[in-house]
This record gives C-alpha cells, structure tokens and sequence, in this order.
C-alpha cells in the first residue's frame, strides 16, 4: 500500500507515524465501520465481473477524532485466476457534507415527531378537495386511520357535518369551501362530525392556504381542536341557565342581587313589575339604593331600618312591609336578603321578594275573627259561670227549704205534690251540678298524666260494688295491671263511671245473663277501651248523631239524664282523645274510647 | 251544747241566711248565730266585738254587691283576726279562678258548695270540709 502526502495531512500524520499496509489502514477505520470494508473484500475483490467500490467511512485522525472518508477505488489487475493484484483508488476528506447530511437527518425526524404527535390534528387538502395527508392526531378526531382519511374527499358523506347545535351544517360554510372562496385563512370555525358508527365529535378547526403554484392555491392545512368535551358542558350550562330563565320568568316571586359596598343592582327579575309597576329596567339601569325604598309605606319604614339593623348584625333579614306600587296602590311583600361574602368580605347581597298582600289580608282578617271569637267566648264563659251560679243559689235555696219543711212539718212533706217538688228541685239541682261540670270541662286545660288504668276500674267496682250486686250483672274486668293511658285523673274516673253505670243501668230485665265486660287493647300509641255489654241498646240510625249531643235521653228510663255522654266526649276529646258507639236494639252496645298510650 | 259557740253567715242572699239559720238551728250547730247581708256590716260588727266573742266559723258568699267575699278578705287583713277563726267560703259559683284563689288564701279553711245541709254542717265540725287538712 502507498500513500501520497496529501493523505497523511489528511489524518494529520507523518510517514514515521504511519506505516503504510492494509492492516495498518484497518486498525485506524471506525469499529462500526469496517463491515462495509470486509464485505467489499468480500464481495467485490473475488468477482471478476466487479471492480469499483465506494463507501463513506470514518478513520481515526492522527488527534483522536474521527473524520468521515470517502474511499472509492477499483480493482485495476487480477492475475490469471482472477485474483486482484493492485487496487488502486483514492480516499477524500467528507466531514463536513456528512455533518449537513446528519442535521438534516435530525430535523426531518424532529419535524415527523411534531407532525405526528397525538396533541396536535393536522390535515392537508389538495385543491381539488382530496384529503392529501392527515397526522396521527388526526385520526383520533376523525374516526379513521390515516390511510383511510388520505383517501378521502374533505366532504365525504362518511362524515355528517353538524353544526353545534346538532343542524345539518351548510357544504358551503365548510373551512375547506371558505378557504377556496376567500383566499384567507379561517379561525376557529366550529362544527360537529358525527362518524359512520354515530359518534359525535365537536371540533374547531384553524388554517389556511399552505401551497402555492402560480399564484393559484395548490393545498391547505388545517389544524383541528376536539372540543366535544367544552361544547358538551356549554350545552349543559345553556340548558340549566334556559331552565333558570324560564323558571325566573315564570315566577311571580322576585329575585335580586346587588354588589357591596357599591349598592349597584347587577340582576333582578323582570317579576318585579307585576309587583310595584315598575319595569326591571327601573331598577337595573342607573339604580341608586333608595328607588326601592322610597317606594315602602311611610308607616313600615322602621320595620325596614330594623331589618337593616339584622343585616348588619347577622348577615341577614327577613321582613314584611307594606310598599306603595306605582299606581300609588299599597302591597304587602315580603323581603328577605343575605349578603355573600367573597374571602371574608361581603362583596353581594341577595334577596328574595314576593307579593304577599292575599295572605297578608287573610292574616289580618283571621286575627280580626279570632279576637271577635276569643271575645264571644270569653263572654259566654262569664255568662255561663253567672247564670250557673244564679240558677244554683236558687236551687239550693229551694232545696233547702225543701229540707226544712219535711224536717219540721212531716205533715206537708207528705203530700204528693209537695214530694213531687222535692224529686223536681233534686233534679235541677243536678242537672245544674252537671251543667257545671260540662262548663268546666270546656274551660279547663288540665295537665295530662300517666294513670294506671286497672287502678281505675277497680276503684269503680269497689265503690259501685252495691250497684252491681243489686243489678245482678257479671262484671267482667279484663284490664291486664300494666295499662296505662295520658289523661286527666279526674276526667278518666268519670268517663269510666259514666260508660259502665250507662251499661249497668241499661241492662236487658228480660235477660238472664247480664254483663258489661271492659277491656283494652293498644294499637300504635293509642290504647282503646272497649265497655261492651248485652243491654237495651240503643237505635243509632235514630239517634246516633244525637247520642253525645246536650239533654238527650235514649232509653224510657227513670234516672236517664243525658248530660252524661256529653260530658264524657267533652272529657275525652279535650285529652286529645275520641269515642266511638256500636249498638243495637236488643242486643247490646259497645263503647270505644281511644286515649294516649301512657307507656309511650 | 251547741257544737259551736259563735258563728256568722255573711251572704246577700237572704232566703240562704234564713235556712242556714234554721238548719243550724236544728242540728244545735251553734249558740249564737250572726247573720249579715252586707260584708261591710259583717266588718264593723268584727271591729266592735272583743276577742272572746269572735265567731268559731264564718261563712262567707262571694258574689256580693257592695262589698263581695274577696274585697271582704282584704279590709279584714287589717285586723288581724283571720287566723283567730275559720273562715269556709259558701258558694254555687264553680268558676276555676274563684277555686283557685280559695285554694290559694291560706286564711280559708275550705269551700262550700251550697246549699247547707245537715251533712256539710257536720264534715265541718268534724274538719273534713277543709283545703289543708
């Protein structure tokens, strides 16, 4: 092997440095390198039909540094076995073409990576309207592989172009047809595809013209935006806000809103006219804080400055005041408002109005009635109380004298007429004394206790023990010792005494077997006594609506006096309780009475 | 032997006064039985008479024009003598209020429903007609 100098400059060294032979050659070219010189070696030198070759190669220059070469040479005599015996040829410093040749390389990748990134959905449209290219991003957005757009018109049915509120979107307002029409690139258009299998997608596309040739538009580029999620929540918030709108719209209550400290009014509903007269706009356009207030009833306006006092104090007020509307008519509304506080600080106040003037009249027309009742019935408890009180002065003093002429002239007290008196004046004075008792009842507001009901009853058989014997009745007492009921002590002994002396009193005499039995039951915090008997019975379809009245008598009985049931509902139900009757004539009755569970 | 030595009936009701007394009578309820159908009255005879002739029971109606039960409660609290007798309230009244203020006054031993019979005359000697036992 020889070299020129012109070569060892080349790799910066000199003839003492280099010893010229293939093998000292070889050791300077690039590990990666050699391949390409083995398999010339091997491929090229044994063929007699070869003999150029050319590589570009990196040798070890002389500092350290690979420079790249360019060897290129040929097989100039083979001996008579075909065999090379001289290769002549040249090696020629590339460095610095290789190096454009690297950048270059680097770029072109850099630019595929960007073209191809996810992120970003790049199209090109020739003019003809033929999809040219579409990057990986762009299939995302079109539903398509990028072979399958590429072969696409921008136009092709497969997509349904819609716009953002699901209409057909006009071919012509397409970016691609605009951009043709107007030479001028388009931002931001928005319109929605929806794929073969029905997908939607909202998409915002940007671009314009991207080649030229001669002054005429060869092809465009578009860089399309998913906005499907954006346009979905838009719609959604459209939705809601029509709804609000609507609903605001509808209403006849009014909504306000005003900023702090400024007391400007940012919103109030158009409602506010059917309330004072005047329009929203009165209030919205150059509102100062007292055109509402000027408006409220001279005589209201302090509860209006102590609602502002509320305001101030705990951030909020509810109030009802009287305004005047603008056809100088007064309304009653309510007010109420709550400031909104931004970081600490109230920067809003909200409010509430509403027209309450109907309720309001009804209000003041209910405490009108009420106070016309509360007095009637005041008077007619006085009344009562006078009258009762009179009428028993009077009875008593006929009873008594009634005494005294029995007492001390036998004689007289014998006469018919004369007991016939007495039985008359001993009537009176009970029914008096009952009439007393029903008064009491209705105005009495007597604290409810827990009683045992069992005590009761038996108390009412060991008092009434003669009563029962003398009748010749079964008592059947089956109240288990663990009843006990919400009442007043004495109102519960008299209803008890009066339902069973009722049932005593009213036996069957043609019936052997008489009895009343009294038992209970409870049934979600109620306890219900039964008092049934097998008595005279009583016609309900006669009398039923009569049984509880005032006076009524049902049975052709010597001591019947009707007061009695009366008094009993009236003791009953002023304990929150009722009463309910089942008869029948010849067969009995049952009484059900229905009182607070005690145990609850 | 009355089972009292002085008694006095104050009411306005004078037919009630005439057979209280005969009753009384009749059952020897007491000695001496004073009758008066103005309270006012009642309070001046109380003024006039000495310590050892203050009745052992008074009985005392209510609603009296002029001067009624209670008023009369009030003028004799300058006396201080209520609580040298028993005082029972004779009344047909049954309104709650005027219960209540009986109950109340702890210079009243009870209240009496009228009329009078020989049966109350005798709960009362025997001291089963008072509000405080």
């Amino acid at each position: 092997m020889t070299v020129n100098d012109r070569w060892y400059k080349m790799l910066g060294c000199s003839r003492k440095d280099f010893k010229p032979s293939i093998e000292n050659w070889h050791a300077l070219v690039h590990p990666e390198d050699m391949k390409m010189l083995t398999d010339i070696m091997d491929n090229v030198f044994p063929d007699p039909n070869k003999s150029d070759f050319y590589v570009e190669l990196r040798a070890k220059h002389k500092k350290g540094h690979y420079i790249w070469i360019l060897d290129r040479g040929a097989v100039v005599e083979r001996n008579q076995y075909g065999k090379p015996t001289r290769i002549s040829g040249m090696h020629m410093e590339i460095s610095k073409r290789k190096k454009l040749e690297i950048e270059l390389e680097n770029e072109r990748n850099f630019l595929n990576k960007v073209i191809n990134a996810n992120a970003l959905s790049l199209v090109v449209i020739n003019k003809s309207g033929n999809i040219t290219f579409a990057n990986r991003g762009a299939e995302k957005i079109l539903g398509l592989e990028k072979s399958k757009i590429e072969d696409k018109a921008y136009n092709d049915p497969i997509w349904q172009h819609i716009t953002l509120d699901d209409e057909i979107f006009p071919a012509e307002d397409l970016p691609f047809s605009r951009v043709m029409k107007n030479k001028e690139p388009i931002q931001d258009v928005q319109h929605g595809i929806i794929w073969k299998d029905g997908t939607k997608k909202y998409i915002s596309i940007t671009g314009g013209p991207f080649n030229y040739s001669n002054g005429e538009i060869e092809d465009v580029i578009f860089s399309v935006t998913n906005i499907t999620e954006r346009v979905k929540v838009q719609k959604q918030l459209d939705e809601t806000k029509n709804q609000m709108q609507s609903i605001l719209k509808e209403m006849d209550d009014v909504v306000w809103s005003v900023t702090l400290p400024e007391y400007k009014m940012i919103y109030i509903t158009p409602s506010i006219e059917k309330v004072t007269g005047f329009p929203q706009a009165y209030y919205l356009e150059h509102y100062v804080g007292n055109r509402w207030e000027e408006r409220v009833y001279e005589q209201d306006r302090k509860k209006l400055k102590k609602a502002y006092e509320d305001l101030d104090k705990y951030g909020s007020y509810e109030v009802e005041y009287r305004i005047r509307t603008k056809d100088n008519e007064l309304k009653w509304v309510l007010n109420k408002g709550t400031i909104i506080k931004r970081e600490g600080k109230p920067f809003r106040l909200d409010g509430y109005i509403a027209d309450i003037s109907k309720r309001k009249e009804q209000e003041l027309a209910l405490d009108k009635y009420i106070k016309i009742i509360e007095d009637q019935n005041d008077r007619l408890k006085n009344f009562t109380y006078i009258v009762s009180h009179n009428l028993r002065s009077h009875s008593a003093n006929i009873q008594g004298l009634m005494y005294l002429i029995a007492k001390k002239h036998p004689e007289i007290g014998e006469i018919e007429y004369v007991k016939m008196l007495s039985k008359a004046s001993n009537k009176l004075d009970d029914t008096l004394h009952h009439l007393n008792n029903v008064v009491s009842v209705v105005s009495s507001a007597e604290e409810l206790q827990k009683i045992n009901l069992s005590e009761v009853v038996t108390a009412f058989s060991d008092t009434f023990q003669n009563l029962i014997e003398e009748s010749k009745i079964w008592f059947l007492n089956e109240i288990s010792e663990n009843v006990y009921v919400e009442a007043v002590p004495a109102f519960l002994e008299s209803i008890i005494t009066n339902l069973l002396t009722n049932a005593i009193k009213y036996r069957d005499p043609d019936k052997e077997d008489s009895f009343v039995r009294i038992s209970s039951r409870n049934f979600n915090g109620i306890v219900i006594i039964e008092i049934a008997d097998n008595g005279l019975g009583i016609d309900l379809e006669k009398y039923g609506e009569k049984l509880f009245g005032m006076y009524k008598t049902f049975h052709a009985h010597k001591d019947s006096r009707g007061l009695g049931l009366f008094l009993t509902k009236n003791q009953i139900e002023s304990m929150g309780g009722k009463i309910e009757v089942e008869s029948k004539i010849g067969i009995g009755s049952t009484f059900k009475v229905f009182l607070k569970d005690g145990n609850i | 032997m009355a089972t009292f030595k002085n008694i006095c009936i104050i009411d306005d009701d004078e037919l009630f006064l005439i057979i209280s007394k005969s009753i009384m009578e009749d059952e020897n309820f007491a000695e001496h039985i004073h009758n008066f159908d103005d309270a006012r009255e009642a309070l001046k005879y109380l003024e006039t008479i000495d310590q050892n002739s203050y009745p052992d029971i008074l009985f005392l109606d209510i609603n009296m024009p002029m001067m009624d039960g209670w008023e009369f409660m009030d003028a004799l609290q300058r006396y201080e003598i209520k609580d040298k007798m028993k005082i029972y309230i004779t009344s047909s009244s049954i309104n709650p209020s005027d219960l209540e203020k009986a109950e109340q006054n702890q210079f009243i031993s009870g209240f009496i429903c009228k009329p009078l019979d020989p049966r109350k005359l005798q709960d009362i000697a025997d001291g089963r007609s008072n509000i405080r036992s």
